[in-house]
Formats: C-alpha cells, sequence, structure tokens
C-alpha cells in the first residue's frame, strides 16, 4: 500500500539528479534520524518482496555507515500511510494538479510520528524509475551506468538504436518541513536488449535485482555525493 | 526394392524421426540448468515437505512466457527456501550462445513429470505452471530448432502429466487464451486449477514486448501468502479486469477450480497449501 502510495506521489524528475538543494553539511548534520520507505516500483514491473526488502536494507546499510539511525520501511510505510489519509492525495483530481502542500503536509506528519513520536529528522524514499540510455560506441549509458545493449546472439548483427531504457535506483530525501533536500538516480540495469534480428527483448522481472553487486553499484551511485566525506574528512590526523 | 528419390528418403527419415530429433542440440539445457541437474536438484531430499514448481514456458516469441516462469520461480524459492525445488524449461528464442533453461518440448516435460512422479514422497507440494499461446483443448507448443517446430499439446496429454503427480497436492496454473477448455482434463480431487482464460475467451499479454502475460502478471501481484486462496483469487481478477478495462477488452473470464479434497484451502492461508 505504501510503495503504492509512493509510486504516485513521488516526483517526477529528469534523469541524472540535482544532487544537493542546500549545502551538503546542512544535509549531513540532518542525517541522525532517517526514516525510510518501502521500495516503490513502476506499475508495469514485478520486484519480489525478498528483493525488494534487499534492496531497501543496502540503502539503510549505508545511511547507517555514514552514522545515521535509521527507521525501517516497515514502520514508515505504515505511517505515510496514514498521514497521506489525512492529509489527501498529492495528486488532486478536481484541480487537475499537483498539490504540493498536501504532500509536505504528510510528509511532515509521518515524520513527526515516527520514532514513537520523538519524530525523525528526515525522510528517504526509494524506488526503482526508469530512465532512457543513450547508446553510443556499443555501450548504453544513463545514470552513471554503462551496460552492452546486445545479447551474444545479436553481437554479430552489431545492431545499433540510439536510445533505450534503463532501471535505476531513485532516491528523494526530505527534511523536516517536507522540502526536497536531495534526489538522484543510480543506473541499475538494461529493462531491454537487441535480439539476434535487431529485435528488442525484455529483461525477465526476476532478473531485475537478481544481481547483488549490480544492486549495490546502483545504490552507491544514487547515494553516493549526499554520503561523501568532504576531502581530509574521516582520516587521521 | 526401389531406391527412393534423395528427398523422399529426407522426408520419410524425418517423418520416422519425428519432430523431437530436430531439436537443438542443447534442448536439454546446458551447465547447472541443465534438465538432468534440475532433475537430481529436485530429488534432493528435504527435512519436511518439498514444494516443488514445474514452469514450463512452451512459447517462443514472446517472452512473457519465460517471464511468467522466472518471476514465480523467483518469488516461490524465496518463499519456501530450503524445502523448494525446480525444472524449469522454456522455448524462448535463445540469447546467447547457450540455453539458459531447457526447451519445454512435451518431451522434457513427460521426462520431467516422470522423475517428479518417481521422486515424490506423500508431504511433497507440487506447484506447475503451463504457459503458451493456446486454442481450444489444445496448448500451443513453438521452439525454435532447425526450422520453426510448432506442435500442440492436447488436453488428454496435459491430464496425463497432471495426474501423474496425484496424489500428491497439485496447484496448477495455465495462462493461455481458451485454458477453461483444459480444465475438464486436470481436474482431480487434489488438484487446484487457475486458468487465465475460460473455454471461449482469449487471454492476453503474450505480444513480444510483454514482460509477463496478464494472469501472470495479475496473480503474481496479488499473491499474499497470509491470504486464502479466495483472497487471492478476488485480488487476481480484480487486477485482470484493470488491464483488460485499458484494451477496451471485454475478459478472458478466468476460472478456478478446487479438487474435492482441498475445499478447505479456500479460505486458508497460501501458506497451508
Amino acid at each position: 500500500m505504501a510503495a503504492a502510495l509512493l509510486a504516485a506521489t513521488v516526483p517526477v524528475a529528469p534523469a541524472g539528479g540535482r544532487p544537493l538543494n542546500i549545502p551538503h553539511e546542512q544535509v549531513v548534520a540532518l542525517l541522525r534520524h532517517v526514516a525510510i520507505t518501502p521500495l516503490s516500483v513502476p506499475d508495469d514491473l514485478m520486484v519480489d518482496a525478498v528483493d525488494r526488502a534487499a534492496l531497501v536494507e543496502l540503502v539503510a546499510t549505508e545511511l547507517r555507515g555514514a552514522g545515521a539511525e535509521v527507521v525501517p520501511p516497515g514502520e514508515t510505510g505504515p505511517a505515510l500511510t496514514v498521514a497521506a489519509g489525512a492529509n489527501g492525495a498529492r495528486a488532486d483530481p478536481a484541480a487537475g494538479g499537483v498539490d504540493d502542500e498536501r504532500w509536505k503536509a504528510t510528509l511532515r506528519d509521518a515524520e513527526k510520528s515516527l520514532r514513537g513520536g520523538r519524530g525523525v529528522d528526515c525522510l528517504l524514499l526509494v524506488g526503482l524509475r526508469t530512465s532512457q540510455a543513450a547508446v553510443a560506441n556499443g555501450l548504453a549509458r544513463w545514470n552513471g551506468a554503462a551496460e552492452d545493449p546486445l545479447t551474444g546472439a545479436a553481437r554479430a548483427f552489431q545492431g545499433r538504436r540510439p536510445r533505450m531504457l534503463g532501471l535505476s535506483v531513485a532516491v528523494w530525501l526530505y527534511g523536516p518541513e517536507g522540502d526536497l533536500l536531495y534526489w538522484r538516480r543510480g543506473g541499475l540495469r538494461l529493462l531491454y536488449k537487441l535480439g539476434a534480428g535487431g529485435q528488442v527483448v525484455p529483461v525477465a522481472d526476476a532478473d531485475l535485482l537478481a544481481d547483488p553487486v549490480r544492486n549495490a553499484r546502483a545504490v552507491g551511485l544514487a547515494l553516493g555525493p549526499l554520503l561523501e566525506r568532504p576531502a581530509g574528512a574521516g582520516s587521521a590526523p | 526394392m526401389a531406391v527412393p528419390p534423395p528427398r523422399a528418403l529426407a522426408l520419410a527419415l524425418l517423418a520416422a524421426a519425428g519432430c523431437a530429433a530436430i531439436q537443438r542440440p542443447d534442448a536439454r539445457g546446458t551447465g547447472e540448468t541443465a534438465l538432468e541437474r534440475q532433475l537430481a536438484r529436485a530429488a534432493e531430499p528435504a527435512q519436511g515437505p518439498r514444494y516443488t514448481f514445474l514452469g514450463v514456458a512452451m512459447g517462443d516469441r514472446s517472452p512473457a512466457f519465460y517471464g511468467d516462469i522466472r518471476i514465480l520461480d523467483r518469488i516461490l524459492s524465496h518463499r519456501y527456501g530450503a524445502a523448494y525445488r525446480s525444472v524449469l524449461l522454456s522455448n524462448r528464442e535463445q540469447w546467447d550462445q547457450l540455453r539458459d533453461l531447457p526447451l519445454a518440448t512435451s518431451e522434457n516435460v513427460q521426462l520431467a513429470v516422470e522423475a517428479l512422479r518417481a521422486a515424490r514422497r506423500p508431504e511433497d507440494r507440487f506447484i506447475v505452471l503451463f504457459t503458451a499461446h493456446g486454442n481450444r483443448g489444445e496448448l500451443s507448443e513453438e521452439y525454435p530448432a532447425p526450422g520453426r517446430v510448432r506442435r500442440s499439446v492436447p488436453s488428454a496429454l496435459l491430464g496425463r502429466w497432471v495426474k501423474a503427480l496425484a496424489p500428491n497436492r497439485t496447484w496448477v496454473m495455465i495462462s493461455s487464451c481458451y485454458s477453461g477448455s483444459l480444465l475438464p482434463a486436470i481436474e482431480g480431487p487434489a488438484v487446484l486449477a487457475m486458468t487465465a482464460a475460460d473455454a471461449d475467451h482469449p487471454s492476453l499479454g503474450c505480444g513480444t514486448l510483454d514482460r509477463s502475460t496478464f494472469f501472470v502478471g495479475a496473480l503474481v501481484r496479488s499473491l499474499d501468502f497470509d491470504q486464502s486462496f479466495d483472497e487471492l483469487w478476488a485480488a487476481t481478477e480484480e487486477r485482470l479486469r484493470g488491464y483488460e478495462a485499458r484494451y477496451r477488452y471485454p475478459g478472458a473470464n478466468p476460472q478456478i477450480r478446487f479438487g474435492a479434497d482441498l475445499w478447505g484451502l479456500r479460505v486458508k492461508p497460501l501458506s497451508r497449501f
């Protein structure tokens, strides 16, 4: 339910991401208590619940590594659902647009209700999103990732397609007032390959999150600018 | 005795050998997914009941059939852990130099069913998915061979495969057009059967860009092992209606049948299967 809510409400942003909306040190100062949502997945893709949880746990591990205390998705999801019920949907069918104030109110209420009412400093939405991947020199590139778009069988034909669809891990970090502080996508894998006759062949949904190394790399790409330490920080004096 | 002309001889040899003889050399799969290896793993003992998934994707040109068996396999493997066994067969066109799964030919299905029957114990459960194009009373079996092979699997053969697993509890799903017409052949006291359509309607989702058939997509998205089969079915039907409405399709009218021994499952959680 919460994942469906998030899939319908998270902002649509161009590929790549504008990493930081406020100075890095201010964002880092907020990474003390972070609530993390269940993974939202586009409707046309199927991802097993265990795979979803594993990907979100990778994100949580990164945050913990940066010193944050993480409120798990099992608590954050229901809190968001309750808050959205109280504030109304972000999409406003009557006005035909998006009501950002409702969305901010939802986020604020959810954040305040967590940790037994003690609240969190920020909320991290996690999802899978698709983006265009440009193909050049035999590689499809999108959101920091690169992948050969051809199957073994197609390699002999060297068919070329200027753009394909890539799947990415996307994160959105919201502050205590519901303001978007950071968002970014990390390329995960192509959604399609090119078959022997140049036809587009979907990658099986079962394979989308089946490779832990790819998953970790995509999470790293998505969180990199958020968690990176300033030069010299953390090193021995 | 007259010597037959070469063309007639070739045709006679082909006819004598049957379609199976012109399968690809790697029809039985390679490496860890070779049919023999899958069957050997499926026979490995477990502490309690084993849950064995037999996924059979008989269509070649739509990736949806392959997607169907792969996503269900992944979900079930996570669900049942050490008790899980699987045998996956697919006719999907080959991407790389080697097939990643053995072909879903009738011969390979027969071998799989015989092996599962031989290795089963009374407490074992079977979950079977046939996903393919279909017509009334038959499934289509299509696979890339030297030339393209198209055969039909009549309902009687399908019924023999399912009944070979009796009396073990067996959950059979068939995702194909007109799959309701196959129900009389597969029903049995210990069989829970679900079909994507009734006997008179096509089902949707088997195009060349589809990631899964509509029926399996709706079923998988509705899977909640804490809910009952009745709840699973209601959620699946609702999702399907949504998909079909987008295409202004009046509905495939999916079917469900509980065998006489399984009526109690209707209101029990899927985890009790």
